[in-house]
């Protein structure tokens, strides 16, 4: 049978799988949000400030309200400089600050649907504000402004504006170091069954989470393919490698800090740190003014080997975690631990270290 | 997070495990202005919506990059006024299995079963049932592509790409 060749010469049992899972849809009837927003009668103009919130397990998609253009003016919890867009791929982990002035009251669908290849999914919630808004989804009718976006997260029309992740400065400015003190080249791969998956070559054990912790007991001059350590107020780059192809999107985030994204290519990463790199190829990175955030999605590696460089400063010792924010890569094991600042780790307080 | 790692929440690496019916208190300084979320770092328990939004307003000295949208001082007013009234809206991928369920399902069936039921808006949302017809005229390139791979013509009736063809993508690495 067709699984048994297909999982990389490993056994698999299809059969195990109950038909709800992959294949039969049985749609439900639950209420779905409706935001409902008061206008002052007093002010001149209304704004209306949201946070969205992606804790996507698996999802990457597609962020629209009708009608209504979104000024984001934070990501991931800091101000940039505002961007104006009428949709915003949004991915595990991210959030985004957005302000959306509430000039023709009525009820407009807001709209996520995925993007993920693997998957059709979308949902709604309503706007709704002003003397035509009220409880209820919004109807179909002449007026009603058109969707930015459909049903599988594209554009409808040649002038929607995604926002411009790369595009994206802080405000007020920051600096980033133009060199880095130590660079970590990862490879991600699948890692023997098609459900484990490695952020360095070696899956991060699952008995790990029931051992002893590591921030009580710091292993200062371990560096192997699930565990790396800084020191304090040294520059990193963290060089992420999808060795093989095709392979998915990864959203990494790493704890404790700040990144930022300062270069992404296609092929292998064949050199032994970012000076290098851009040297010889300086229009892929950006070492002045690059997008910094908690997390960053590799490029999807479709025909072949792609790479992704992010750099930050150790300005917050401690045993941090990094790891694929998909859950079933990282239930696969596509985490490592990484010890930051380890030469001046903060005593535990005993609350912590006494808690069982 | 700022110099408590201790209340970073990840198991075996910055605590020991909160056991059922036990609690653990999470002290940790707010640094940061912005929009946050908690949530479980144990295995696939987001999955099972263990998580929600935190927002931690800016102090009033804080450089807001308004006026960089208007310089009508009155429109600056009125955003700062909804920034500080800002509501979250958690956006979520949503199963109809546990995690530990689908841990199992993969172990006995060899492969990954990421397929969802529902996008939910701050917890609501439903499950959405679309026409062959639907699906077939939205197929993305991408998608047409999957299908090819695993040797397939339509997606599923909840519009995945089947598994034979998350299994051929996986098998080509």
């Amino acid at each position: 049978m067709i699984g048994g060749v297909l999982a990389g010469g490993l056994p698999t049992n299809l059969s195990a799988i109950p038909s709800e899972i992959f294949d039969v849809c049985t749609p439900t009837n639950a209420t779905r949000e409706v935001i409902n927003v008061h206008q002052s009668s007093t002010s001149k103009e209304t704004w209306l400030a949201i946070d969205i919130i992606a804790t996507f397990g698996l999802v990457t998609g597609s962020f629209s309200i009708d009608g209504h253009p979104l000024w984001v003016y934070a990501v991931d919890g800091a101000y940039i400089v505002p961007q104006l867009v009428e949709a915003i791929t949004v991915t595990n982990g991210d959030r985004y600050s957005v302000l959306i002035k509430l000039d023709k009251q009525g009820k407009y669908r807001v709209r996520f649907a995925s993007t993920t290849v693997a998957q059709m999914l979308a949902g709604y919630a309503t706007l709704s504000y002003g003397h035509l808004g009220g409880a209820g989804e919004p109807t179909r009718n002449n007026t009603e402004p058109e969707a930015y976006i459909n049903d599988v997260g594209v554009n409808t029309t040649a002038s929607v504006r995604f926002f411009d992740q790369l595009g994206m400065r802080s405000f007020p400015p920051d600096f980033v170091s133009s060199v880095a003190d130590q660079t970590f080249k990862l490879a991600m791969r699948v890692a023997g069954a098609s459900y484990n998956w490695a952020l360095n070559s070696s899956i991060y054990p699952m008995q790990l989470d029931n051992d002893e912790p590591l921030l009580f007991h710091p292993l200062p001059n371990e560096h192997n393919n699930v565990t790396i350590s800084t020191l304090n107020n040294t520059w990193v780059d963290l060089i992420f490698v999808a060795v093989t192809s095709p392979m998915p999107p990864h959203p990494i985030h790493k704890h404790g800090n700040k990144m930022w994204l300062i270069g992404q290519g296609d092929g292998m990463f064949n050199y032994s740190s970012v000076a290098e790199a851009a040297a010889a190829i300086p229009e892929a990175f950006n070492l002045v003014d690059p997008p910094k955030r908690d997390g960053f999605a590799t490029p999807p590696a479709i025909t072949g080997p792609v790479w992704m460089a992010v750099r930050y400063q150790v300005t917050n010792p401690g045993a941090w975690f990094m790891h694929c924010h998909i859950q079933s890569h990282m239930l696969g094991g596509m985490s490592m631990a990484i010890q930051d600042g380890v030469d001046q780790w903060p005593a535990v307080p005993d609350e912590y270290l006494n808690y069982h | 997070m700022h110099k408590t790692p201790w209340s970073d929440g990840v198991p075996g690496l910055t605590q020991r495990q909160i056991r059922p019916g036990c609690s653990f208190t999470y002290r940790w300084t707010a640094t940061q202005y912005g929009s946050y979320w908690y949530h479980a770092h144990q295995r696939g328990q987001i999955n099972d919506g263990l998580y929600g939004p935190i927002i931690i307003h800016p102090r009033g000295s804080e450089q807001k990059p308004f006026g960089l949208i208007s310089s009508d001082i009155a429109t600056v007013h009125a955003m700062e006024n909804a920034e500080a009234k800002v509501k979250p809206l958690v956006l979520s991928d949503f199963r109809h299995i546990t995690s530990e369920d689908d841990w199992r399902l993969s172990i006995a069936s060899g492969i990954e079963t990421p397929c969802y039921d529902s996008i939910l808006f701050n917890g609501k949302g439903r499950v959405d049932c679309w026409s062959q017809e639907k699906i077939a005229s939205l197929l993305t390139k991408d998608q047409e592509l999957f299908l090819k791979l695993g040797n397939e013509t339509s997606m599923t009736d909840k519009a995945y790409a089947s598994k034979y063809s998350t299994m051929v993508a996986k098998t080509l690495t």
